[in-house]
């Protein structure tokens, strides 16, 4: 089973000046891609990053494919068919 | 020989007549009264960008085609700080053309994020297109529209936090609304100074692709000690 550890990442940034600051919130979804091999150790990192540690796990079906000699880009391709719309799909 | 009728004022047409004048009996010093030069500008704030249309074609109300009027603008929502603005009534064809050109500064000391920028607007047809950055201010999370083109459309850059570098995974961050046609460019700086750009050959061993609205990194590694920073241009499908 393979997993995507999906979650919000919070930043804040200054849209005002040094003198007169205005530190706006933000946030950024990411996705993790984890294996039952590895899961708690891409868990831990997810938790680490995300806004109040709140991560939301999904299930997919399939592995990641494993790189076809090395085409880094047939490699990433596969990381992205499920990575990309389970991101947007928080 | 049809009759002509001027659209002009009397006073217009003798201030007119003075300019064309040197030495003329009116003044032949002055810039026209009224449109920035020569005068104390007039002192505009909105609070947003449709507050900013709705004033622009109030002063178009008041201006005559071809004429220039210059003035501060401060537009609370894009950056808050004063700048000098230039709008330009360029025709009445089709519901009327003009052209904003917006230079901003900061008053503050030192360097503030948001000085020394520029941005256009342009009204065609009679409506008022969006907001064009020359020069994008480049602040994290933010979209910006530029006056860059790429295969006739619009081209927008946005650059995104990814946070830390994965661990032995890959690593996707969705950016953008929908509806990204197509990645043009795209480019990774890592805290470390790694310059990413697509294949793995780097001090990290990271990889980096791009894809409609997702970037995804991947390391065979653990490099959860680096952050890294993309930098995306795309153009839209619904431009």
């Amino acid at each position: 089973m393979a997993y995507l550890l999906n979650y919000k990442m919070r930043f804040e940034r200054n849209d005002g000046t040094e003198e007169e600051p205005n530190i706006v919130e933000y946030f950024q979804n990411a996705s993790v891609f984890a294996t039952n091999a590895d899961y708690d150790k891409q868990m831990d990192f997810a938790k680490a990053e995300a806004y109040n540690g709140e991560v939301i796990v999904e299930e997919i079906a399939d592995q990641e494919p494993e790189p076809a000699g090395d085409d880094v880009w047939a490699e990433l391709d596969a990381a992205y068919q499920e990575g990309v719309n389970a991101a947007y799909d928080q | 020989m049809a009759d002509y009728v001027s659209n002009y004022s009397g006073d217009q047409i003798d201030e007119a007549v003075g300019r064309a004048l040197p030495g003329g009996a009116l003044d032949t010093s002055k810039a026209p009264a009224g449109f920035g030069y020569g005068d104390q500008m007039e002192y505009v704030e909105v609070s947003d960008e449709a507050a900013l249309e709705a004033k622009l074609d109030e002063m178009l109300n008041d201006m005559s085609v071809r004429i220039s009027k210059q003035f501060i603008l401060v537009v609370n929502s894009i950056n808050n700080l004063n700048s000098l603005a230039n709008l330009t009534f360029t025709s009445t064809y089709a519901g009327g053309y003009a052209q904003l050109t917006v230079y901003t500064w900061n008053n503050t000391q030192g360097e503030g994020q948001a000085s020394n920028c520029t941005f256009l607007k342009q009204k065609r047809f009679g409506k008022w297109g969006k907001l064009e950055y020359v020069n994008p201010i480049m602040r994290l999370g933010v979209e910006y529209r530029t006056t860059e083109r790429h295969l006739g459309k619009p081209v927008y850059v946005r650059a995104v936090d990814c946070g830390a570098l994965p661990n032995a995974t890959s690593k996707t961050l969705a950016f953008g609304e929908s509806g990204v046609a197509e990645t043009i460019s795209f480019v990774g700086v890592t805290s470390y100074g790694v310059v990413l750009t697509g294949g793995s050959e780097n001090e990290h061993g990271c990889s980096l692709m791009v894809r409609l609205n997702g970037i995804t990194l991947k390391t065979q590694t653990n490099q959860t000690g680096f952050t890294a920073i993309v930098t995306v241009k795309y153009i839209k499908n619904t431009d």
